[in-house]
């Protein structure tokens, strides 16, 4: 799943950061790292661009490169968690 | 001299920090505005002089925006012997990324912990002692918008440069540390202009301008060298460089607010989030713009519109009358008039709108300060990305409504030459608040009911011919490699009086001194070509023999009977502000000297002038608190120059139209000189032709097209 396809308010976890050119660079280092926790606050009303939300930091990305940010929905971790525990 | 560079993320409060420590000193670079350029401001600490650079703000040090470039290399050439990094105390992590990269400079620093009352009120604890010794330099709670903390930054910076304190630096993982320290070795050998450590760091994260630097000082060997590290790494962790370095430093960012930040158990930013969430909501969020738009001319307007009249009658009927009482005894009547007239005539009708332009700057911004400006960038990135330009040519735009000039170099902001191109070509077609005045006398003069509504209009229509130029320039560019659109949309603020100020005023005082030198020349200039050749009347002066040799051409434009009009255009190319000055001296030369002055009282006009002024502040508090304004008759108080303009238009369409073309000829030459600046000759030489054209055509079709509807 990508970041692009969270609902709005969904939280998930960074997996990988596909090829969005320079941009990758300066999402790291405004801590958009894989592992980190990171939620959808909105679309645009306009559809594009969306806002994220890693740490304190309010960050907008268009959807284009937010498709190449794959991430795991925190809901879908627990329920594979919980699968484990079995 | 000792230079010390102030440096932090965008929003962290820089520019009010040092405005708290310089005062109004500061000395404004090039051009008022958020800061687009390097700004210095030198001032005396105890007996010695220690400049002040405002730079621009950067996330980091490996720019992505051409302002964050100007950062970076103003770090990396200028002789800066101190560093006060300035962070948002409500976000440490990020915002000690920047930090992390400046320590590496290895240069004295200081850390202003910047918006701490904020950060206190949020419950959050800092163990500042804990945190100065970890880095090895000072760190000052500041709040700069109040100004709690500046002296304090300052003291301990000369300090530091003093005492040549060196902050201390944070190991990233050996492996890493291996690798810098063996490419720092190589670099002992000669000076290079990149501190070694941070040099060190850049080569190996492959950073472009670290590469170049390395290879134009003859050091291939250094590349090399960086090259073989970068693999030693990635195959080491199996990771790609970028990721092994800021996961390194966020490694040793969390390391350190560990020991030292307490976080409140619930820290949510409840006010800002609640507040997007209506701004930035699906359906409320284009009606929010419009209605903030819309408030924003209603208030400057209809707030400042009493005041203006008042300056207005204050040069015309209290300074023009005991300056012409005063020189009518020492100077010929040519040099009386030259000063009554040319300067005075032409400064006090511009200076007459400074109350409009207050008002303008003010919540300008007030928009800019609060952060809703990231949020129009945000809600209009859409719209803007069909003309291949990004959400901020919007803010840039909106700037344009202050001044043109600023609003060029806020296109620094952007990541590609492409983007600002389009958003330069689209900026002179914003109306700048030099030709709302233009507007201001023509409506009040032929649509003194809706005025409002009309100027709303002329906004939109240059708003709208923009888009036009925009979806053009689109087509006709080539396409080039663009970098991803990227903004952060920092907490609401509300900002206080002091922070709106340190935007307001240099704003102001540039107006006033463009009012003073370039307006003061360009009266006087005028007032000769009207007056010369000598002895004629001003039927036959230079001014107006090639004003009227160009009226006809304008027949079709519904301005084309009179000459003054016209003639006001040519000298407005300088700057807009003139067009009224002219038209005010081209008028009163015609009328004669209304000078039927019967009683001089001075006190007593005094008086009375204040009174009036009395009588306009409460008229301009009332005004922005209502919303239907009774306006007084024109017709009996009004100047000379508004009975003339009434008798040369035939009409509202006429005037409509010469309000068009003001709209889109060339701004002023201070915008052609910002343009010039930044995209060279073939830009600046294209607009001169392209604008008298455009505003041609517009207020051709426009004319054409009324005239058989109406």
């Amino acid at each position: 799943m990508t970041l692009a396809e969270l609902q709005p308010k969904q939280k998930a976890i960074i997996k990988s950061i596909g090829d969005i050119g320079e941009l990758k660079t300066r999402l790291m280092e405004l801590g958009v790292l894989c592992g980190e926790p990171v939620q959808l606050v909105r679309y645009a009303p306009l559809g594009d661009p969306i806002e994220i939300r890693v740490a304190d930091t309010m960050i907008a990305l268009r959807k284009e490169d937010a498709g190449k940010i794959e991430v795991e929905p925190i809901s879908q971790l627990r329920k594979r968690e919980r699968r484990g525990v079995r | 001299m000792m230079k010390i560079a102030f440096v932090g993320n965008p929003n962290t409060g820089k520019t009010a920090l040092i405005n708290a420590i310089a005062g109004s000193d500061l000395e404004v670079g090039n051009w008022p505005g958020v800061t687009v350029e390097k700004k210095e401001a030198t001032f005396r600490y105890g007996d010695r002089t220690v400049s002040l650079v405002d730079l621009p703000g950067a996330y980091t040090l490996s720019p992505y925006s051409l302002e964050e470039k100007i950062t970076r290399n103003v770090l990396a050439y200028d002789p800066i012997d101190g560093i006060v990094d300035v962070i948002d105390a409500t976000n440490l992590r990020r915002n000690l990324y920047l930090t992390l990269e400046l320590i590496d400079m290895q240069k004295p620093m200081v850390l202003a912990l910047n918006m701490f009352d904020d950060f206190t009120k949020r419950g959050f604890e800092l163990d500042v002692g804990r945190l100065e010794s970890i880095l090895g330099l000072h760190a000052v709670p500041t709040v700069a918008s109040r100004g709690l903390g500046a002296g304090k930054v300052i003291d301990r910076i000369v300090d530091a440069v003093e005492t040549k304190k060196l902050p201390a630096i944070q190991p990233m993982q050996h492996h890493i540390e291996n690798e810098i320290a063996l490419l720092t070795r190589k670099m002992e050998t000669e000076r290079l202009p990149y501190p070694p450590r941070l040099f060190a760091v850049k080569l190996i994260e492959g950073d472009a301008f670290a590469l170049e630097l390395a290879r134009q000082h003859g050091r291939e060997d250094l590349v090399g060298f960086a090259e073989g590290a970068r693999t030693r790494l990635e195959s080491h962790m199996k990771l790609p460089i970028e990721t092994i370095i800021t996961r390194s430093r966020y490694e040793v960012i969390d390391r350190i607010l560990d020991e030292v930040l307490t976080k409140p158990v619930i820290d949510r930013v409840i006010l800002s989030d609640r507040i997007d969430a209506f701004v930035l909501h699906r359906f409320f969020a284009f009606p929010t713009l419009l209605f903030t738009m819309f408030l924003l001319f209603k208030l400057t307007f209809d707030g400042s519109a009493p005041l203006v009249e008042w300056t207005a009658g204050f040069f015309e009927n209290f300074v023009g009358k005991y300056l012409h009482l005063l020189l009518a005894s020492y100077l010929p009547v040519w040099g009386e008039s030259l000063i009554v007239d040319g300067v005075v005539g032409g400064v006090g009708l511009v200076l007459s709108f400074l109350p409009l332009l207050f008002f303008l700057y003010f919540f300008m911004a007030l928009l800019e300060e609060s952060g809703y400006m990231a949020r129009v960038s945000f809600l209009l990135d859409r719209l803007a990305r069909s003309f291949g330009i990004k959400g901020n040519a919007f803010v840039a735009m909106l700037m344009g409504f202050g001044c043109n000039v600023p609003a060029i170099y806020a296109t620094r902001t952007m990541t590609s030459l492409r983007e600002r191109v389009i958003t330069s070509l689209m900026i002179p077609l914003m109306s700048c608040s030099a030709r709302l005045p233009i507007y201001a006398l023509f409506t009040a003069l032929f649509f003194r009911d809706h005025q409002v509504m009309i100027i709303m209009s002329i906004y939109l229509l240059g708003f709208l011919a923009a888009l036009l130029i925009a979806v053009t320039a689109d087509r006709i560019l080539p396409k080039t490699e663009e970098k991803p659109f990227f903004l952060e949309l920092p907490t609401y603020r509300l900002p206080t009086l002091r922070a709106i100020w340190v935007l307001t005023w240099p704003r102001l005082k540039d107006f006033i001194i463009r009012a003073g030198t370039v307006i003061v020349a360009a009266s006087v200039i005028l007032w000769s070509v009207i007056h010369l050749p000598p002895g004629t009347d001003v039927h036959n002066s230079y001014l107006a023999k090639s004003a009227q040799s160009v009226t006809p051409l304008f027949r079709p434009l519904g301005f084309g009977d009179h000459w003054e009009p016209v003639a006001a255009l040519i000298p407005g190319t300088i700057a807009k502000e003139v067009v009224i000055g002219s038209l005010g001296t081209i008028y009163g030369v015609e009328s004669g000297h209304p000078q039927a002055v019967d009683r001089f009282d001075f006190l007593d006009d005094a008086t009375s002038q204040l009174s009036m002024l009395g009588d306009a502040f409460i008229a301009s508090i009332r005004n922005i608190f209502t919303w239907t304004i009774e306006r007084e008759n024109a017709a009996e108080n009004s100047s000379g120059l508004q009975k003339a303009l009434l008798n040369q238009f035939d009409g509202p369409l006429n005037a409509y139209s010469y309000m068009i073309f003001v709209l889109f000829y060339i701004p002023c030459i201070s915008t052609m000189a910002a343009i010039k600046q930044e995209f060279g000759w073939k830009l600046m030489s294209f607009e001169l032709l392209f604008l008298p054209l455009l505003a041609y055509g517009a207020s051709f079709l426009f004319y054409q097209t009324a005239l058989r509807i109406f």
